[in-house]
């Protein structure tokens, strides 16, 4: 039995053919389809979505502005001045650690050992006083870094090394300084010449002491050599009135004498010749 | 000059507030959304609301626009989900089944009379107008489409009349690629053979 072989295209294949000219365009149905009645919406209906197209758009809030943060400009900006700032705090931290640090140390040194009483201040020192005694060496005062440590306490693990120790306070101060311990007035503060003055009846520098000091003793060994060469004069000025035999006016001007000077001694030969026995 | 501006720059201008650029959009598309739900639900009053609805809600979410899809895409999809709802709140029959059958069956009549017509069309003196011709056709083919399977009508009508291409009605309608087109094929297959005496 023989296959009909015959080239007829079956109705799907005719299908397919049709199908596949549409898809690409060449198809008597689209262009029944486009020639079509098209219903179109009203006037009235387009006038009314148009209307409330633009009542939408005169509410519409303004367009979102691009923030500065999504502009590339502003990134980099922004991470110049993060950079900064935390270099800035980065360098404020470690100034205060290490004035902390100058401060508690020199703190721990001094509570354990006592301050010998002939405790001499270093030369270039501003301290006077018992309380500018406690200002730091780096010239501010204590009692502004015992404010600060509780703002630290948290990481800071000298809390109670600090607390334990106080600041010392100095037992014994030298009485007197020297114009260089004192330093010059120009680098000194308000409140430092102010206890200076204050004190000033207590603290005297010594060179003007000493200065008095000699001036009263060379005025008292003036004083004594005048004195002694007035009465050597004097006593002369009686022996003279003896070998004279004045003795009248010997004896008076040794009764003079006595009156002044009662206790110098007088030269025996003097009262041998003068005494009545 | 607004033919040369794209979709997408329209209703991104109209976002700012430019009333005008939604004015060119609705221009570009009103007729194409207008003619799918009318095809659909066969009804001038549906079709308005459906149509409307579609635009108000373009209108409301075109803030939400955003350029991950076409312009285009984007309106069909709401215009099928608006149409999937009409169809769920009217108890999911389409419309189109619930035409007047007197109306249906004298369309059938006119078709058929036509292709007999058109089949007799040796006598001069019987020879209707062309006009009057071409309109017989386009109403039996309006038919032949008003008969197909919602389905394939709507992938039918969506490459027809609003030139989408298949991958782009594979994506308003939610469906594979390979599906949309067999239901083309099927639509066109159904809407030959209703028009075999006329094609």
């Amino acid at each position: 039995m023989k296959k009909n072989n015959t080239p007829t295209a079956s109705p799907d294949s005719q299908d397919e053919v049709f199908f596949e000219n549409y898809l690409q365009g060449n198809s008597p149905l689209s262009d029944l389809y486009q020639k079509a009645d098209s219903p179109e919406p009203s006037d009235e209906l387009n006038q009314k979505i148009l209307s409330a197209a633009r009542i939408s758009a005169e509410k519409a809030p303004p367009p979102l502005k691009t923030h500065w943060w999504a502009k590339p400009g502003s990134w980099a900006a922004s991470a110049v001045i993060f950079s900064l700032a935390g270099i800035l705090a980065h360098n404020t931290w470690q100034a205060e650690q290490d004035a902390l640090e100058k401060d508690l140390l020199p703190e721990q040194s001094l509570s354990k050992k006592s301050i010998p009483s002939d405790y001499s201040m270093p030369s270039e020192s501003k301290v006077s006083t018992e309380s500018e005694f406690q200002t730091s060496s780096s010239g501010r005062p204590l009692a502004q870094a015992k404010k600060r440590i509780p703002q630290e306490e948290k990481n800071d693990s000298r809390k109670l090394l600090y607390k334990s120790t106080p600041a010392p306070v100095m037992q014994a101060a030298p009485k007197y300084m020297t114009r260089s311990q004192i330093g010059s007035v120009a680098d000194m503060t308000e409140t430092e010449v102010l206890k200076m003055e204050n004190a000033g009846d207590k603290i005297q520098s010594l060179p003007e002491l000493e200065m008095q000091v000699d001036e009263k003793e060379q005025s008292a060994n003036r004083l004594n050599q005048e004195q002694e060469q007035e009465q050597q004069l004097w006593l002369k000025k009686i022996s003279q009135l003896i070998a004279n035999e004045k003795f009248a006016e010997a004896q008076q001007l040794l009764l003079q004498f006595k009156i002044k000077y009662p206790d110098y001694p007088i030269d025996p030969v003097i009262l041998q010749h003068l005494s009545p026995y | 000059m607004v033919e040369t501006v794209t979709d997408e720059q329209l209703i991104h201008s109209y976002q700012k507030g430019e009333a005008d650029a939604f004015e060119a959009l609705y221009a570009r598309y009103k007729n194409a959304i207008y003619h799918y739900f009318f095809r659909q639900v066969h009804s001038d009053g549906i079709a308005d609301e459906l149509h409307q609805d579609v635009w108000l809600n373009i209108i409301k979410s075109s803030s939400g626009f955003k350029r991950q899809s076409s312009f285009k895409t984007w309106l069909y999809k709401i215009a099928h989900n608006r149409l999937i709802d009409h169809y769920r709140q009217s108890s999911r029959q389409p419309l189109y089944l619930v035409q007047p059958a007197a109306q249906a069956e004298s369309l059938t009549e006119e078709t058929t009379e036509t292709g007999q017509q058109i089949q007799t069309s040796d006598k001069p003196s019987n020879e209707p107008d062309e006009a009057l011709q071409e309109q017989q056709i386009s109403h039996a083919l309006l038919k032949g489409i008003s008969a197909l399977p919602e389905e394939q009508k709507e992938v039918f009508l969506l490459h027809e009349k609003s030139g989408l291409t298949l991958q782009e009605i594979a994506l308003i309608s939610g469906s594979s690629l390979e599906s949309t087109k067999s239901r083309l094929r099927y639509a066109v297959k159904k809407l030959r053979q209703h028009m075999k005496n006329l094609l």
